[in-house]
């Protein structure tokens, strides 16, 4: 098991190597240049000289492939920059924002699980009855709806109309745990709806082949009464491609809060990663791209882990 | 009268740098900071701020007498010093100042005595006024430049409102200057500003409470708030919607087809369609019709289908079908709108019209540097007065000539003659035959001047709203406004 961790971590530095690498050269083809941005954006004329002497000032003159090694050589020490556009350290603002994201992706993933999987259970339990029908129903409506359109809709009944929690903002816990606790909910909700209804349709599709598996038929049988054969055996067996399905909806909610985080307001990494694109911040979206995808590697190891404790038959050497 | 005002904002102030030109969402922290040394007073006109007041000693020296007992946020007091650097950094070519082009002919700032300063010219130059008035034109301290502090996170100046916090993407706090120089205010206790990038996210932000004020509110909103009692509304038309054409491509290296899509491309169904109705349509150039340079003989561009054809039948057309080009447009939204509705009129007269999305640092990048045949784009003057024409159509200048190449002698002449005009009826006829000019050449669609509002809860009061162009700066007044609990 330890071979096996330490296997997946240098094919983890490898891959983060790799997607760094790409990450590099394509922000740096992109049209559009930083120091234009640093100089006004939108509203501001600068000379051409003064766009010069910012490049010349930031280093962005300086050739292509020594830029990257000066990128490498930094990363190596875990020096992620400073952002071009306000000289605040990267990491600093990193570990400022991935808390905030990590406080609404966290209860929506709980959430979609705590609702997803016992709706897919009834489902599957009342194959093409009534129950059946309607929850299937909603939870393709859930996954269909794109979470900007549900974001919206709760600002707009739950905000505007009935008043009864905040549209929008983040306060710190540590201020006012309340105020907190009451800005959660909806972002919460908006981001727990479509993986809800995925994980729904998982745990409803995994456990219905399983029920027809011989076991479970042999199990039914010998007498087991229902109840038995579905928590006692069929429920466990079932969980492997749900929790595949669960690692990966994790890794999307850390990026499907760039939404989210947009509808809300909240100051995220989402909202950090829109920023640092449109103002060709080239260490902050190298830095934020770094982040994401080394939390996508090891949500996957976690995932792959879990496999272990479901199915005592997985071994890794 | 007092309280906390919370301000839903446009988009998030990641630089807190003096001298540039972010922007209006930007100047609400900025300009309520700092002060200039000449603004404008309630009807546009230039007025006194840290200046006392100034004169023109002869056409190549200007003389500033300054205000005394001035004192900036960390204590220091405002004087002559202060003022040189600041406006020794305003006007530094290299730096990041957005007034250094306008302020070129500024060859030294002298110190005559602790209240006085002298701007020597290189040749007469009566922008610098006018420029000096901008929201750009910050006064900062000598002796806190000279410390070294980092401008790009903090602030020191002497106006209403004090700097206190800034969390990206939460939220910039200012407090009360207590020791501000305007007897009596700042009235409020603290500005809180919120930035909200999204539209519907800063329109529901105020109507759930959670701000008291916002600015550039969505154009479909503008009905609903003005005629909710509950809000106040106040809006003008500032900023201009125009398409960049590139005078050496086809179809539009020929002036004729330039000028046809000016009277093919009808403005009030563009304001209909993507400003709620309460837009200006263009029908000259960039000067709005009650600005006193203004001139009503040149009107000409409406709606005239028949005359765009037979331009383009001069040109060499047949038909309408017979134009097709690629128009490039941000995603922004007052952009995009227009952009697709000018598609649509275009191609309903059986031109092909391929509309290109791109991103804003895209756009930043082909103004300055080429890439499009035509550019849906929007601006507004960085300073009232006709000379702003010259940061588009000037040969060189970063907001259009240098992409498309575009140089004419006679509007660079005119330009240059308007800068050391001094007497109005003169400099009046220089804009007017420049405009004369600019319109034989057409070197743009001209669309219409864009409503821009903000909006307020009831309960917020003293908001004073410039008129024209200057009104999109509004915001950096909140020193009037005050909440009625």
């Amino acid at each position: 098991m330890i071979n096996y961790i330490i296997r997946r971590l240098v094919q983890t530095a490898i891959t983060t190597f790799i997607v760094v690498s790409l990450i590099f050269f394509l922000v740096h083809l992109l049209p559009g240049d930083p120091a234009r941005t640093i100089l006004g954006g939108m509203t501001a004329q600068p000379t051409a000289e003064q766009i010069a002497a910012v490049r010349e000032q930031l280093g962005l003159d300086r050739p292509l492939h020594i830029q990257y090694l000066t990128y490498l050589r930094d990363l190596a020490r875990a020096d992620l920059g400073e952002s071009l556009v306000n000289n605040r350290p990267v990491l600093d603002d990193i570990l400022l924002r991935v808390p905030r994201t990590l406080q609404i992706a966290v209860p929506a993933l709980i959430l979609a699980t705590i609702v997803g999987i016992p709706l897919g259970v009834v489902a599957a339990r009342r194959r093409r009855r009534m129950g059946d029908l309607v929850i299937s129903t909603i939870s393709v409506a859930a996954f269909s709806l794109p979470s900007f359109v549900s974001g919206l809709l709760l600002v707009v009944v739950f905000s505007i109309n009935l008043q009864w929690l905040p549209a929008s903002g983040w306060v710190s816990p540590a201020d006012d745990f309340a105020g907190f606790l009451s800005r959660i909910i909806l972002p919460t909700i908006a981001l727990a709806v479509a993986p809800a209804g995925l994980i729904m349709r998982m745990m409803r599709s995994s456990m219905l082949e399983q029920l027809g598996q011989d076991y479970a038929t042999t199990a039914r049988a010998k007498g087991l009464t229902d109840q038995k054969v579905v928590y006692g055996h069929v429920f466990r067996n079932s969980m492997m491609p749900v929790v595949t399905s669960l690692g990966l909806q994790a890794g999307f909610l850390f990026t499907g809060s760039v939404i989210v985080e947009n509808v809300f307001n909240w100051p995220g990494i989402g909202n950090m990663l829109l920023d640092s694109v449109l103002n060709r911040d080239y260490p902050v979206i190298q830095g934020m791209v770094l982040v994401v995808s080394l939390a996508f590697v090891l949500i996957n190891l976690i995932t792959d882990l879990t496999y272990g404790l479901i199915d005592p038959r997985i071994r890794y050497d | 009268m007092g309280g906390e005002l919370r301000v839903g904002i446009a988009r998030d102030v990641v630089n807190m740098a003096p001298w540039l030109s972010q922007g209006a969402s930007v100047y609400i922290i900025q300009q309520n900071v700092y002060d200039n040394l000449i603004n404008y007073d309630d009807d546009g006109n230039l007025a006194p701020e840290l200046a006392v007041s100034w004169e023109v000693v002869d056409p190549q020296t200007y003389v500033i007498h300054l205000r005394e007992g001035v004192v900036f946020h960390d204590g220091d007091t405002f004087d002559a010093e202060d003022a040189k650097v600041s406006l020794d950094m305003m006007r530094d070519p290299t730096g990041t100042s957005a007034l250094a082009p306008q302020l070129a002919d500024v060859e030294e700032v002298n110190v005559l005595d602790p209240y006085t300063v002298e701007l020597k010219l290189s040749q007469p130059n009566v922008v610098v006024f006018s420029a000096l008035a901008s929201s750009t034109a910050h006064i900062l301290s000598k002796e806190w430049l000279e410390a070294g502090h980092d401008l790009n996170t903090e602030m020191n100046g002497t106006g209403p409102f004090i700097f206190s916090e800034f969390e990206p993407g939460v939220q910039t706090v200012l407090v009360k200057n207590e020791h501000y120089w305007k007897e009596g205010m700042p009235y409020l206790d603290k500005v809180i500003a919120v930035p909200y990038r999204d539209d519907s996210a800063r329109i529901n932000a105020l109507l759930s409470s959670e701000v008291n004020f916002i600015e550039y509110v969505p154009y479909i909103e503008f009905d609903r708030l003005k005629q909710d009692d509950a809000y106040s509304m106040y809006a003008g038309v500032g900023p201009y919607n125009f398409l960049h054409l590139n005078v050496n491509e086809p179809p539009f290296d020929d002036a004729r087809v330039r000028q046809a899509l000016n009277y093919l491309i009808d403005r009030d169904l563009l304001i209909q369609l993507t400003a709620g109705g309460a837009g200006v349509p263009i029908e000259v150039g960039l000067l709005q019709p009650d600005d006193p340079y203004y001139n009503e003989d040149l009107a000409r561009w409406k709606f005239d289908p028949d005359k765009a054809l037979e331009l383009l039948q001069e040109a060499g057309y047949e038909n309408f079908s017979d134009i097709s080009f690629v128009l490039t447009c941000s995603t922004v939204t007052v952009h995009k709108d227009p952009a697709e509705a000018i598609q649509a009129t275009l191609q309903g007269f059986g031109m092909n019209v391929e509309i290109k999305y791109i991103d804003v640092p895209t756009l930043l990048d082909y103004r300055q540097n080429g890439g499009y045949v035509a550019m849906m784009d929007g601006q507004s003057a960085a300073y009232q007065d006709p000379d702003a024409y010259s940061a588009y159509f000037e040969t060189g200048a970063p907001g259009y000539s240098t992409a498309t190449d575009f140089s004419d002698e006679t509007l660079d002449e005119l330009l240059a003659k308007g800068r050391v005009e001094s007497d109005f009826e003169t400099r009046k006829q220089i804009y007017h035959d420049f405009e004369e000019r600019l319109l034989e050449l057409t070197p743009w669609y001209f669309g219409y001047f864009r409503p821009q509002g903000e909006a307020m809860e009831a309960k917020v009061k003293g908001y004073r709203r410039w008129p024209g162009l200057l009104g999109a700066h509004s915001t950096s007044r909140f020193e009037y406004v005050w909440i009625e609990e």
